[in-house]
């Protein structure tokens, strides 16, 4: 059954799929590092979506309308970051509440801008590149190298991430403040800077996920469309390890969990399709469950920083 | 000549405490400034607001004749002002290079700075291990690495908040060497520090802090010690030396007295397989205090944890009395009379987010004292609160503020008051005058020589041998987990006891 084209299908889906919890994860690593929950993805997700559509849809310009929704996810992850650094509401209800307003402003505003016409209206996107040479491998090459422009900026952010986390002086300024932030402020680390920087970055990639979902998968908005996958992100990070590469690597093999299930409800029509469905999530309680050591977040992970706390 | 550093009438108050009260203050380079006070005078709260920790609600700083305004630590490093806290502000998981270079611009952080801390270790004797990350350094390699990091942000000022309190009794000569060094170089240096031997020793001039005020400035050489003890304990206490207790005489017939706990052959191996205790065997009696010393790390926490019930021990029994509790839950022993003084009192003593007599009865909630019929008893629990804080003279006397608005002296004195109300049979106290002043310490030692002579078994683990020495019948020293020597304190020297903390396994005596 598992022929090659078949396996070229469930790759391209993994592309496909894995993109934007991807994104978001990439987003919560970079705002965990700097010891802030991000548990706001999902809302980020269909801020960026929105402002993706609203953009593309203005001016006909796919490229501006990612860069509308960018801007959308910035500012929703500064105002998480004012609720977590200067107000210092804890982090979980925080970010449920960014959700929740999110949810709700998003659905208001869709309406206001396309109408209330079902399916709302389709906005211009992006096309899929077929690098050259590279996509003329067979199996791989239509599957990988014939992605939309997205996935190839998602690849370029992760290993961006991970060299500036990892190998710059401010990178590990940023994790200095995620473990420890009394410390990184006493050696002079503009610990509040680097924290509203992270949550602004996470904002960002969070909102390239619902960029991704807009203009490279289904061209219009719909309410609700991040469809949980800020959650699954938040899965994807521990999965992860925090790193960077790791998260990314851990969204991809969700996106290849639901791209199986897909094609098995495609290939098994007799059996009852919510059991398929339930495949990317026992796959990830598994993976969790088989990968678990004393796994090492952050320690000063969401705890906020006050300091004349005594 | 114009002073360096001029501190006017600096204000800071935390809810109703004064933490500072009109601090004024002059001081030049090239002296060392010690700090003296009791627990809570406010020495830690100036140092915080000349490192821009905290922000005084009055007042003002000037640095070499110009007004400064300290609003971070970045700003404090800027007109550089370092310190160096009691407890470290270290990366474990980084190297000392790491740790030093961090939070500096990118460009100050290449192959240059490497380069020049090396010759900073040069210039002031240091040795570094630069290889290992620092969590696995020795505590006074780590100072040594905090150090560092302020000599390279080029510190003019360097506040020390009890630097000698964490080292080895060998650590301090050479470490005092360092800090002389610095004073002589042309750095304001500020000791904080209860011992007034060490004061002597180091300090130009002596600050003395109470109540948030500053009692007075003197110079070192023409203060005698019974004055700078005076002031810092008030004008009600001037001059009077701490009584001694008469127990010391006693001798204990430890044969005749029953027995209070008997540790017979336990051992704790971690998931690691690494041997945390090996054969640990003991006996205890009602009525006796038996310190546990060794250098810190070598298996005293985990034993005092083991016996109370926080870790389950890998082999050997434990019993209270004719009691086994080796399988005994944590309840199980505090309802069989067992009392604990942890170790932290800040994450383990105390919910510092409750109020002092919530922290009194929690863990105990359940007793007939603190109920009335089926539901807690506000008006018990605020009674048996405020008898407490009078017998052990907790400031600020109001038991309805938050446990966190007190001073580390005075939230030790809370754990005190309920762990030996709780221990009717056994009382094991782990560095229970770690950072007191010599009031507090005092009153805590008195506290627990009494505990004893009521007739419980009183287990003294503490790194700070003098204070063991003198309040112990008998003294144990331990060596990579095992006990290495079980000593009299009043015909065993020093030296002794120094070998048997460094007693490889192999050689056990």
């Amino acid at each position: 059954m598992f022929d090659l084209v078949l396996l070229g299908d469930v790759l391209a889906g993994t592309a496909r799929l894995g993109t934007p919890i991807a994104f978001a994860a990439l987003g919560g690593v970079i705002a965990e590092r700097g010891g802030l929950y991000n548990i706001g993805l999902e809302g980020q997700i269909l801020a960026g979506a929105l402002g993706a559509a609203a953009g593309s849809f203005a001016t006909g310009s796919a490229l501006i309308g990612l860069g509308c929704g960018v801007i959308c996810g910035l500012i929703s992850g500064l105002f998480l970051g004012y609720m977590s650094i200067r107000l210092r509401i804890n982090q979980l209800v925080g970010g449920i509440a960014l959700n929740l307003l999110l949810a709700g402003l998003t659905a208001f505003l869709s309406r206001q801008i396309f109408g209330a016409q079902a399916g709302g209206a389709r906005v211009e996107g992006f096309t899929q590149i077929h690098v050259p040479l590279l996509s003329d491998i067979p199996v791989l090459g239509p599957s990988l190298f014939s992605q939309d422009p997205l996935f190839y900026l998602l690849i370029g952010m992760a290993i961006l991430a991970w060299y500036w986390l990892m190998k710059t002086p401010k990178g590990l300024d940023l994790r200095a403040v995620g473990e420890n932030p009394k410390a990184a402020d006493l050696a002079g680390v503009p610990v509040f800077r680097m924290q509203y920087l992270a949550i602004a970055v996470s904002g960002a990639l969070a909102a390239l996920a619902g960029g991704h979902l807009v203009l490279s998968q289904v061209y219009v908005f719909a309410e609700g469309m991040s469809a949980g996958k800020g959650f699954i992100a938040l899965a994807a990070i521990i999965l992860g390890r925090w790193s960077p590469l790791g998260a990314v690597c851990a969204a991809l093999f969700f996106g290849f969990c639901d791209a199986v299930q897909f094609k098995l409800q495609f290939t098994s029509p007799e059996v009852p399709y919510q059991l398929f469905l339930i495949l990317p999530y026992l796959a990830s309680l598994i993976a969790l469950v088989l990968l678990a050591t004393k796994a090492s977040a952050p320690a000063g992970v969401g705890r906020p920083y006050d300091r004349e706390h005594r | 000549m114009e002073p360096y550093l001029k501190v006017t009438s600096i204000e800071k108050t935390f809810g109703a405490v004064r933490a500072l009260d009109n601090v004024n203050l002059l001081a030049s380079r090239g002296e060392c400034i010690a700090i003296l006070g009791e627990n809570g005078a406010g020495k830690t709260t100036l140092a915080s607001v000349l490192i821009g920790l905290y922000q005084p609600d009055s007042g003002q700083i000037e640095l070499d004749g110009s007004k400064i305004s300290v609003t971070s630590p970045a700003a404090a490093i800027e007109h550089g002002i370092g310190m160096i806290h009691q407890h470290f502000s270290l990366f474990g998981a980084m190297t000392a290079e790491e740790n030093i270079l961090i939070g500096l611009p990118g460009e100050k952080r290449g192959a240059a700075a490497r380069a020049r801390i090396r010759q900073l270790c040069d210039d002031f004797d240091f040795t570094v291990d630069f290889n290992v990350p620092v969590a696995s350094m020795a505590v006074g390699m780590k100072q040594r690495v905090e150090i560092l990091k302020a000599l390279f942000r080029d510190v003019s000022i360097l506040i020390l908040d009890e630097p000698t309190s964490v080292l080895a009794p060998t650590e301090v000569a050479p470490f005092l060497q360092g800090v002389r060094k610095l004073v002589a170089n042309g750095c304001l240096v500020f000791f904080i520090s209860h011992k007034l031997d060490e004061i002597r020793e180091i300090a130009d001039r002596v600050m003395i802090m109470r109540h948030g005020r500053v009692e007075g400035i003197l110079p070192v050489a023409t203060t005698p010690m019974t004055q700078m003890s005076a002031l810092m304990m008030g004008q009600d206490a001037s001059g009077q030396p701490a009584e001694k207790t008469e127990i010391k005489e006693t001798r204990l017939d430890t044969v005749l007295a029953p027995k209070a706990l008997v540790v017979s052959d336990v051992s704790l191996t971690a998931p690691s397989g690494a041997e945390i205790l090996k054969d640990v065997d003991f006996t205890l009696h009602a009525g006796e205090i038996l310190g546990i010393v060794g250098i810190d790390g070598n298996g005293q926490t985990e034993l005092s944890e083991v016996i109370t019930g926080l870790k389950r021990q890998t082999s050997g029994r434990i019993l209270l009395g004719d009691k086994e509790i080796s399988n005994s839950t944590i309840t199980e022993r505090i309802s069989d009379g067992v009392g604990f003084v942890p170790e932290d009192r800040h994450a383990e003593g105390l919910v510092l987010s409750l109020s002092v007599e919530e922290n009194f009865a929690f863990r105990s909630v359940g007793e007939d004292k603190f109920m009335s019929g089926r539901l807690i008893s506000r008006r018990a629990i605020s009674k048996i609160a405020e008898e407490a804080v009078k017998v052990y003279d907790i400031r600020p006397s109001n038991p309805k503020l938050n446990a966190s608005a007190l001073s580390g002296g005075n939230q030790q004195k809370i754990v005190l008051a309920r762990e030996v109300a709780r221990a009717r049979n056994l009382l094991v106290v782990v560095q229970p005058t770690k950072g007191l002043d010599v009031g507090a310490t005092q009153f805590v030692q008195d506290q627990i020589r009494a505990v004893a002579q009521s007739g419980v078994g009183v287990l003294y683990i503490s790194t700070e041998l003098e204070h063991v020495l003198e309040i112990s019948h008998r003294v144990a020293v331990m060596a990579f987990g095992r006990i290495s020597g079980i000593v009299d304190p009043q015909n065993t020297t020093l030296q002794d006891i120094g070998l048997l903390m460094t007693a490889s396994p192999e050689e056990k005596l």
